[in-house]
C-alpha cells in the first residue's frame, strides 16, 4: 500500500515536471528522437551493406581464362595452395560450351559446330577467396601464374562497398557523436530548468526533511521518460522508413539484378534494434538528468 | 550578565563524538567562561533532557565576520525560548545552525539528540550526512518571517505538501490536516492561494505548515515582523498553545512589547555573545 503510494507520488510529481517543462520537453525528446533514428538507420544501413558484401564475396568469384593449349587441372593444385584461396573449381571448355549451347538455346550441337568450326573456349577456374577484402590480391597473385590469360573479378562493386562501409562507420561515429552531446546538453538544461523552476518547492521539501531521492527521483524520472517517449518514437520512425531505405540501399549500390536484402542470409534479429534503441535513450536520458540534479542534490536551504 | 550556573545534562555532548572515534572529548570550559546564564530559575519540564545544546559554537562568513564567537546555549524540552537582538546580529544564523542550513564554523551543535556538528577533539569536523539530517528535520517545524508559502498551491495543498514530502500516504495527511488548520483557525479556507490570504493568515498557514507534522521543536525566525499587532499577538497565542502541548519553541524577534508581554525565557545576541535574561 505505502509502495504503491510511492509510485503514485513519483509518477505525479513526474508529470507535474513535464507540464512544468513545456516547450522544452519537445526539445529535449526530439533531440534523443534524432539521435536514436540515426542509430537505428545506420545500423540498418550499414548491417545491410556488410551483408551484401558477404553475400556478394561468397557468390563473386575469380574468374581466371587459361591459355588455350593449357589444362585446367594442371594449375588448380596451383592455384589452391596460393593464401586465401578457399576453392578453386574447374570448368572445362567442353562444358563450358555445353553450357553456353544450353543458354542459347541451342539444341543442335552439330550444327553449330558447322558453324562456328571447333569449341573456340578455353578452360576457365573459378576462384574462390575467403573475404571480399583479398579478392584483388588474389587475382593478382593468380595473374602472375604462367598459363594463365586472364583474371576477371568484381572487384569494383566490392571495392565501392567495402569503401561505403567504412564512410558510414566513420560517419555515423562523427555524427552520433556530436548529437549524443547535443542531447545530453539539451536534457540536462531542460531538467536543470525544471529545477530551477520549482526551487521554492524543493527548498520547503528540504526544509521539512524529504530526502534527496524523494525529490529528485521525479526529475530522474523525467528524463528516463525522454528516453523511452525518444527511442519509441524513434523504432517507429526506423519502422516506418525500413521500405524506403531498402530501395535507397538497393540504388546506392547500384546493383539491380542482385536483391541486396533479400540476399542476406543472415537479417538482424527483429529484437535488437528496438532493445538497443531503448537501451540507448532510457541510458542517455537518465544520466543527463543525474547530471542536472548533482549539483542541486546538496543539503540546501 | 555573566553570573554563570552548570549547563544541564552535560554528558550529553558526548554523543556528538562520531561512534568511529575513539578521541576523548576534551572537558567542558570552565563555568566562568560560560555566556549562558540562569540567573532566574525557572521550573521545567520533568523531562531533564536538552532539545538544543550548542557548546563552543562560532561560526565566521567567508567574508571574515564573526556571527557567534564561542558561545554556549541549552534550551530545554518544553521550552519557550525568545531570542532578541537587533537585526543582523546572526539571530537568523544561529536558527539556520539549528536546522542544518547552515554549519557552524566550530564547536558542537546537537538538537534533539542528534549531533549536527562537531569539531571538538577531531581534526575533521563531524557533519551530519544528508539523510540523518532529512529524518531530523522531520521532528522540526520551521517558520520565517516572508511565510516561504508556495504560490501556486492551495492553502490546504501548501500543508499537506510537507507531509507528502515525507512520503505519507493521503488518507494519513487528509487526516492530519483538518486539526492542523482548525488549530490555526483557517479551516474555513481550504482551497484559498496563499495571495487570497492576508498576511496573518499566511503566516497562520506557514504556522500550520510547520507544525502538521508534529514537531518536537519549533523554530520561528521572526514570524511577526511583518504583521500588525493582533496578528502577532494571535501568532504568539498559537505558539504558546503549541508550547502548552510540549512543543519546545525557540523564537527570533526584535519586538520588545511582544516578548516582555510573552515573560518567557528571553535570550539576547549581541556582538557575537549570548547574553540569558532569564
Amino acid at each position: 500500500m505505502q509502495f504503491l503510494y510511492k509510485i503514485r507520488y513519483l509518477l505525479q510529481e513526474t508529470f507535474l515536471g513535464l507540464r512544468r517543462g513545456g516547450w522544452l520537453n519537445w526539445a529535449a525528446v526530439s533531440t534523443l528522437l534524432v539521435l536514436l533514428f540515426l542509430v537505428g538507420i545506420g545500423v540498418e544501413l550499414s548491417w545491410g551493406v556488410e551483408a551484401t558484401v558477404r553475400s556478394l564475396g561468397g557468390q563473386l568469384e575469380i574468374s581466371v581464362y587459361l591459355e588455350p593449349e593449357r589444362q585446367g587441372v594442371e594449375l588448380q593444385p596451383q592455384v589452391a595452395r596460393l593464401p586465401h584461396v578457399e576453392a578453386v573449381r574447374v570448368i572445362t571448355k567442353e562444358q563450358a560450351w555445353r553450357d553456353l549451347l544450353l543458354e542459347m538455346g541451342i539444341q543442335d550441337e552439330a550444327a553449330l559446330e558447322i558453324q562456328l568450326g571447333e569449341n573456340p573456349l578455353v578452360d576457365t577456374l573459378r576462384v574462390k577467396a575467403d573475404s571480399a577484402e583479398t579478392l584483388g590480391q588474389v587475382a593478382e597473385q593468380i595473374r602472375t601464374l604462367e598459363g594463365v590469360d586472364e583474371v576477371y573479378y568484381g572487384s569494383r562493386i566490392v571495392e565501392e562497398l567495402t569503401q561505403l562501409q567504412e564512410l558510414l562507420r566513420l560517419g555515423s561515429l562523427g555524427i552520433l557523436g556530436v548529437l549524443t552531446l547535443t542531447a545530453v546538453a539539451v536534457i540536462t538544461t531542460t531538467i536543470r530548468l525544471v529545477v530551477i523552476a520549482r526551487r521554492r518547492e524543493i527548498e520547503v521539501m528540504q526544509l521539512v526533511g524529504a530526502t534527496a531521492a524523494w525529490i529528485y527521483l521525479p526529475f530522474v524520472l523525467q528524463g528516463c521518460l525522454f528516453g523511452l517517449i525518444s527511442a519509441l518514437g524513434a523504432w517507429g520512425l526506423v519502422l516506418g522508413s525500413r521500405q524506403l531505405l531498402q530501395e535507397a540501399l538497393e540504388r546506392l549500390i547500384a546493383l539491380p539484378l542482385v536483391k541486396v536484402l533479400q540476399a542476406d542470409p543472415d537479417p538482424l534479429p527483429s529484437w535488437f534494434l528496438p532493445l538497443l534503441l531503448l537501451g540507448m535513450g532510457i541510458s542517455l536520458g537518465t544520466s543527463s538528468s543525474l547530471i542536472a540534479v548533482r549539483k542541486s542534490a546538496g543539503r540546501g536551504l | 550578565m555573566m553570573v554563570s550556573q552548570p549547563v544541564g545534562d552535560v554528558p550529553r555532548f558526548y554523543r556528538c563524538a562520531h561512534p568511529s572515534s575513539s578521541v576523548s572529548l576534551p572537558a567542558l570550559p570552565p563555568l566562568a567562561d560560560l555566556d549562558v546564564d540562569r540567573s532566574r530559575p525557572r521550573s521545567l519540564p520533568s523531562s531533564s533532557e536538552s532539545m538544543v545544546l550548542l557548546r563552543g559554537v562560532s561560526k565566521v562568513f567567508p567574508n571574515g565576520e564573526w556571527l557567534l564567537r564561542d558561545v554556549n546555549l541549552e534550551v530545554r524540552r518544553g521550552e519557550f525560548v525568545f531570542i532578541t537582538g537587533v537585526s543582523g546580529a546572526g539571530k537568523s544564523t544561529l536558527l539556520r545552525l539549528l536546522y542544518g542550513a547552515e554549519e557552524a564554523t566550530k564547536g558542537t551543535v546537537m538538537v534533539d539528540g542528534v549531533c549536527l556538528f562537531s569539531s571538538e577533539g577531531r581534526r575533521r569536523p563531524y557533519r551530519i550526512p544528508p539523510r540523518p539530517l532529512a529524518m531530523l528535520r522531520r521532528r522540526l517545524g520551521v517558520v520565517f518571517q516572508d511565510y516561504r508559502l508556495l504560490a501556486n498551491r492551495t492553502l490546504a495543498e501548501n500543508v499537506a505538501f510537507v507531509l507528502r514530502a515525507q512520503g505519507l500516504s493521503p488518507a494519513e495527511i487528509r487526516r492530519r490536516l483538518g486539526p492542523t488548520l482548525k488549530m490555526v483557525g483557517l479551516a474555513d479556507k481550504e482551497d484559498r492561494f496563499p495571495h487570497e490570504l492576508s498576511g496573518g493568515e499566511q503566516q497562520r498557514l506557514s504556522l500550520a505548515r510547520a507544525i502538521v507534522n508534529r514537531p518536537v521543536l519549533l523554530l520561528a525566525d521572526e514570524p511577526t515582523g511583518n504583521l500588525d499587532p493582533e496578528n502577532s499577538l494571535l501568532v504568539l497565542q498559537i505558539l504558546e498553545r503549541l508550547n502548552s502541548f510540549g512543543v519546545t519553541i525557540i523564537m527570533t524577534s526584535h519586538d520588545p512589547y511582544l516578548v516582555e508581554r510573552a515573560g518567557h525565557r528571553v535570550v539576547r545576541m549581541e556582538g557575537g555573545h549570548l547574553y540569558d535574561m532569564g
